[in-house]
């Protein structure tokens, strides 16, 4: 089983004491799915955190994430392909990357706490789960009562 | 990614013990055992600091929601820096 890990799931996991993104990454580290990132994603860390004067935190997050079992990062050449599509299907146009890395990873699933991604009209294109959805409905494990799932 | 070599030395009995599992398939070749070694000492060590970060860190200076705008804000910055729109 593949699965898309949005950039917002490894910062939550970060930032908040308890969340079910943390239930997640650990599922990922035994290897209960296969994570797939875009390599987006690691830009989209490492600047958030070093903007926030997190530099070292954003080096050990970054190995974190490439030192996940057998991890698939999703290379820029692997979108080029798309040509902006599924453009008119979402309202960020920022976001598709991530889509693009979904499809790329043949990814199951997507996981992510963007609540405006999953309202738009690719959610028919692709298998949103917010992280409660994920871990409660997907790894049938109890998910923690927080804000929009995180 | 591009890689480099490191010599590494280890005792017979270090050796004998990586042998074997090779033998019995759990690894490809001595460099596969270390390779795996490193790569599982990283994530551990990444983890530990993560946690360290996680139990020592003041008060959140954000708010939920200034979070998940901090991520977004990011997100558009990295994709104008890449595809330059």
């Amino acid at each position: 089983m593949n699965v898309y890990l949005d950039t917002n799931v490894f910062l939550i996991f970060v930032e908040e004491d308890i969340s079910n993104c943390e239930i997640i990454l650990k599922a990922a580290e035994n290897s209960l799915f296969t994570p797939v990132i875009s390599f987006h994603t690691f830009n989209e860390i490492s600047k958030n955190l070093k903007s926030r004067n997190l530099k070292d935190l954003a080096g050990f997050l970054l190995f974190y994430i490439w030192s996940l079992p057998d991890i698939i990062v999703v290379q820029r050449e692997q979108f080029r392909k798309y040509e902006k599509q599924y453009s008119d299907l979402v309202t960020d146009i920022d976001d598709l990357p991530h889509i693009y890395a979904y499809f790329e990873g043949e990814c199951d699933y997507f996981v992510t706490t963007n609540r405006r991604l999953t309202q738009m009209k690719i959610r028919e294109s692709v298998n949103f789960k917010s992280p409660k959805e994920f871990a409660e409905e997907i790894l049938g494990v109890e998910g923690f009562d927080t804000k929009n799932g995180i | 990614m591009t890689s480099k070599v490191a010599n590494v030395r280890l005792s017979e009995e270090e050796f004998a013990f990586i042998d074997r599992l090779v033998e019995d398939g759990y690894f490809s070749s001595r460099s596969d055992f270390i390779k795996t070694g490193v790569k599982n000492l990283i994530h551990e060590i990444s983890k530990r600091k993560i946690y360290e970060y996680k139990e020592n860190r003041e008060e959140p200076k954000f708010t939920h929601q200034e979070l998940l705008d901090s991520i977004k804000k990011t997100r558009k910055e990295v994709y104008q820096e890449i595809w330059g729109e």
